[in-house]
């Protein structure tokens, strides 16, 4: 923590600066008619969040009960542990950013890169796309186990999808709340992306 | 409530050198990666730390308010075992952690801003790391890291979008996802190096917790 204190104060000077405006008046002004548009716009692009989330979290929850309960972890270079299913998404993360901007950054030139909500939208459609390789890995099955290799491609592909969702929600919010509720709207972003965990949790016994 | 003030702001916003984004991009990614590093890497031994050696008889007197915060959750839900009580005390822990951002969020929009706070997460959480070190202040440590990640959380992702002009959409996105990697490459690491230092070094789950 020491190193992120240390990094911290030394970028100072490049951050940009901010102090309340202090007079009363403005501190407590109401939000306008179409400031309170914009906070439930992304309101309700936080809500449609929610359900892929839940999703990506049960992946990470019910998900890795199936996987030790029914998937044969044995592959030519020796066992796949359980607990690796769980990085695959982190590791994919890191690995496919510098592609991924990249990719948007080449198709902004030509003018098709998606915009938000159909980053998002695609995001949803990518977590839906894994959910069905670990049932079709499992229809496959039967009543025996599975291979290793159509469930380590669902969690591969449901970390690709996660960096369809995470940084462009921040960004989405980031620009469309009003400067008065800026930082409220990123910390309600934030509860949201923690909020399907517990609802995960809530799923698996049914 | 507060307002973006830039001394300079196209110096700011025109600024290219960090992978063609603003250098405090930079510095805002870094912070996150350590701080998820000592975050995510403690909380996976915390649960560890508490029931192999901190709620053991010998060490759980030395804890100062523990006895209180024991009763009070008993009187809740029952007597607890070791094993019980540190499930209670990580549950809340993990559960205020992602509730106190909500209260940073006001403090930057009424009063302080975004920056100012995050600074005040930064050494709210740094002092709640080094605290940790001692089993007698476990609970201040805690409690200091709760308030400072809701300083630190929600605000220091508000600051990645004070460096693009509003207009910038598309530059904006990228540099939230080269935010989010810092975030992702900390987390992964935070828990790669917690599973290291017990395999490798023979160190308990308290040596590795201290060293975050």
């Amino acid at each position: 923590m020491l190193a992120a204190c240390a990094v911290y104060l030394a970028g100072q000077k490049h951050l940009p600066d901010e102090r309340p405006r202090g007079a009363a008046r403005v501190l407590h002004a109401p939000l306008s008619r179409d400031e309170w548009q914009h906070v439930w716009l992304v309101i309700a692009v936080m809500v449609m969040t929610i359900f892929p989330q839940m999703a990506y979290d049960q992946f990470l929850n019910t998900g890795m009960l199936w996987v030790a309960g029914h998937v044969d972890p044995s592959t030519p270079f020796g066992d796949v542990p359980v607990a690796w299913f769980a990085s695959f998404d982190s590791i994919i993360c890191i690995v496919i950013a510098p592609g991924l901007i990249a990719l948007w950054a080449g198709m902004a030139r030509r003018g098709s890169e998606p915009g938000d909500i159909g980053k998002i939208g695609w995001r949803a459609l990518m977590s839906a796309g894994s959910g069905l390789l670990l049932v079709l890995s499992a229809q496959l099955a039967g009543e025996g186990r599975t291979s290793v290799w159509l469930p380590m491609l669902g969690y591969a592909s449901l970390g690709i999808s996660f960096m369809w969702y995470w940084p462009i929600l921040l960004a989405f919010v980031s620009r469309n709340s009003p400067a008065k509720i800026n930082a409220r709207l990123m910390s309600i972003a934030k509860v949201g992306c923690a909020m399907p965990v517990e609802s995960a949790s809530t799923l698996r016994p049914i | 409530m507060a307002s973006i003030v830039l001394p300079n702001p196209h110096a700011l916003i025109d600024d290219r050198s960090f992978l063609g984004h603003p250098r405090g991009l930079a510095y805002l990614g870094f912070t996150e990666m350590w701080e998820r590093f000592s975050f995510y890497g403690m909380r996976a031994l915390l649960g560890l730390f508490m029931v192999q050696q901190l709620l053991l008889p010998g060490h759980v007197e030395n804890v100062v308010g523990m006895a209180a915060l024991r009763a009070a959750l008993e009187s809740v839900f029952g007597p607890l075992s070791a094993i019980a009580l540190s499930s209670q005390i990580f549950g809340f822990y993990a559960g205020l952690v992602y509730l106190t951002p909500l209260l940073g969020g006001y403090l930057a929009d009424r009063w302080l801003g975004a920056k100012k706070t995050v600074l005040i997460g930064v050494f709210l959480m740094t002092l709640g790391h080094l605290t940790m070190v001692f089993e007698t202040s476990f609970l201040l440590a805690l409690l200091l890291l709760i308030l400072g990640s809701g300083c630190l959380k929600g605000n220091i992702a508000a600051q990645v979008g004070h460096l693009y002009a509003p207009g910038d959409r598309s530059r904006a996105g990228h540099g939230y996802t080269i935010f989010s990697t810092g975030i992702n490459i900390g987390a992964a690491g935070g828990r790669w190096y917690a599973a290291r230092w017990r395999r490798y070094t023979g160190g308990t789950s308290a040596s590795a917790l201290r060293a975050y």
